[in-house]
């Protein structure tokens, strides 16, 4: 009989108590027949939805690749429209006294972006949108900022640079996994944000902050900073945490639309919708300890108590060598054990008027079991087939793979 | 789909193979569909509650298609209860409604368990049984004698004893309980 049947209703008779005994040895199925049993409402209609979602899921796989693909393909137009439109901004807005300024800015900004970081190059100045307000960590030369039209020199380098990327992302995706495909894609988004996106590049200080991020400072309820609160975006592999004073920066990719998810130990995670903003103050609320908490721990601690012991093997004699893990005894047998053993267990009538003495040789076996048993004195053949009965069902020898020689007198 | 009627005679060992080697999801669809039963079962008993069921069926499916290959499972069953059991607890840890789960229901029944009628071997295995029957209470009794040597369900002994359901369930787990304590006590002593 199948659960299935079960849970229709087909509860009665030998069949159905099969079944129960079954859950019996089987928790996962104890389980979902006490679920069923607790819970009313009509399961088999609802395990048919099931089915029919799944199969909707399995035949709709996501189109993994070609949506990665999009990705790149909407990216590198981006990048290209950035540029173009930059370079057409460019030549409205030079001025002869900018002139020499705006090649060196070219010059320089063609290199990968690790050598404008470098660069000794001052007051050149990158920028693409999102810049009206300047970030907290924008270091900027206010003089520079202040008197001259900002510097645009996004155009060059934008160009080159990420169509390579888009080459190598799409040439290693074809091969790579999953995962790697995520993760090259999400890198060639961020890239993207750096080559076209990104605020402003204090040469002179070889720091470049990003602009389109999330900026500000953790507090707990007092108001003081938290250090080390986990910043994230939801879903994403994309975090940051919090410094010694609480303030974090957060880059954020831009295809993101999720939320910025705060949280740290024993205070309630934080959510809110993805921002620029730069001066953002996250209050986390200090959890209230769930009970709750606690009996999870417990429950692992019950669980141990339970002696998860077969009985259909102590059924089988082999009980009184059992370790009772719950009680924690262990009983161990030997020559000792033994002789008591068959002091109460042999027969009393056996061998009467005869003498009562025998020498019994055995080995104990890797299971600890006598084995190869056999007799040096011979004494009433009863007393051999009585004693070969008791060492083959005694209880479990402690001290296996050796051999063992005993005298044994009746009383 | 490709090859369905195929795919439905596959054993649960050839679906997870075939999909762990092909990364062809309908061979692990088909796999979870018999599952599904006992995994929405296992989400009811956890959560209480249908609708929080149906997503959890659905969103282990999802965890599986990613963790499946990752893992050598050497028994799928087994893996798969603790896979889901940890979504759903986890559920509950998010919703901090713990206090639905009746933690005594939900470990007692993972004890290893005998049945009755596996016949003792020895006299004093025999006699010992006999014993500790008549040492538990009427209702244990009688619902053990029912399920196990008679080998009526639960819904049987309802009927023939008039107990509630979840009355019954607990005579027959705690006087299998008391039994084997009983036993292993009285064979140790004699």
């Amino acid at each position: 009989m199948k659960l299935i049947d079960y849970i229709q209703g087909k509860r009665r008779g030998k069949e159905a108590n099969k079944l129960e005994r079954e859950a019996m040895n089987d928790p996962f199925l104890q389980d979902a027949i006490d679920g069923f049993d607790a819970v009313p409402g009509n399961h088999t209609s609802a395990i048919e939805e099931l089915e029919a979602q799944l199969e909707r899921r399995i035949n709709k796989p996501k189109p993994v690749v070609r949506y990665r693909f999009w990705i790149m393909g909407a990216a590198a137009s981006l990048v290209l429209l950035l540029g173009i439109g930059s370079l057409l901004h460019l030549d409205t807005k030079l001025t002869p006294e900018l002139a020499q300024k705006e090649k060196k800015a070219i010059i320089h900004s063609r290199k990968p972006i690790d050598s404008i970081e470098r660069s000794e190059q001052p007051e050149v100045k990158i920028i693409a949108q999102n810049t009206n307000k300047p970030d907290r960590k924008l270091v900027s030369t206010p003089a520079e900022t202040a008197a001259e039209p900002i510097l645009e020199a996004i155009a060059e380098p934008a160009k080159p640079t990420p169509v390579n990327d888009i080459q190598r992302v799409s040439d290693s995706t074809k091969e790579s996994n999953i995962i790697q495909g995520v993760s090259l894609s999400e890198q060639m988004a961020f890239k993207d944000n750096q080559t076209t996106t990104f605020g402003a590049v204090n040469t002179g200080n070889s720091k470049i902050t990003l602009c389109n991020g999330l900026s500000g400072v953790v507090l707990d309820e007092e108001g003081k900073p938290i250090t080390g609160a986990s910043i994230r975006i939801g879903g994403t592999s994309f975090g940051t945490v919090s410094d010694m004073n609480g303030q974090f920066h957060l880059n954020i990719p831009q295809r993101n639309t999720g939320k910025v998810e705060a949280s740290f130990i024993g205070y309630e995670k934080f959510e809110m919708p993805i921002s620029n903003d730069s001066n953002t103050v996250i209050r986390l609320k200090p959890t209230n300890l769930a009970m709750n908490e606690v009996m999870v721990v417990g429950s692992g601690a019950k669980k141990l108590k339970f002696p998860t012991i077969e009985l259909s093997e102590p059924l089988q004699g082999r009980l009184a060598g059992l370790d009772v893990s719950g009680s924690s005894r262990r009983v161990t047998f030997g020559e000792k054990e033994f002789r008591k053993y068959f002091e109460e267990k042999c027969s009393q009538t056996i061998c009467v008027g005869e003498e009562g003495s025998i020498d019994v040789g055995f080995t104990i076996d890797a299971l600890g079991r006598p084995t190869n048993i056999y007799f040096n004195k011979s004494a009433c053949e009863e007393l051999k087939v009585e004693l070969t009965r008791l060492l083959i069902s005694s209880p479990k020898w402690t001290i296996t793979q050796r051999k063992v020689k005993m005298h044994i007198q009746l009383k | 789909m490709k090859n369905k009627n195929k795919i439905s005679d596959l054993t649960n060992e050839n679906l997870l193979q075939t999909f762990i080697e092909s990364a062809d999801v309908a061979y692990f669809g088909e796999l979870y569909r018999r599952y599904i039963p006992l995994v929405y079962g296992l989400c009811l008993k956890y959560l209480n509650n249908q609708e929080a069921a149906q997503d959890a069926v659905m969103d282990i499916f999802a965890t599986l298609v990613e963790k499946v290959p990752q893992y050598e499972i050497k028994n799928f069953n087994t893996w798969l209860y603790s896979v889901a059991k940890n979504h759903c607890l986890h559920v509950l840890r998010k919703e901090k409604q713990h206090s639905i789960v009746n933690i005594e229901d939900v470990f007692v029944e993972n004890e290893a368990i005998f049945t009755l009628t596996d016949k003792p071997q020895s006299q004093e295995e025999t006699d010992a049984l006999a014993y500790c029957l008549g040492t538990l209470s009427e209702e244990q009794r009688v619902s053990i004698n029912y399920f196990f040597y008679e080998e009526k369900s639960y819904a049987d002994i309802v009927d023939l004893t008039g107990f509630a359901l979840s009355k019954v369930k607990s005579y027959i787990q705690n006087g299998k309980r008391n039994l084997k304590s009983c036993i292993i006590k009285v064979l140790q002593l004699s």
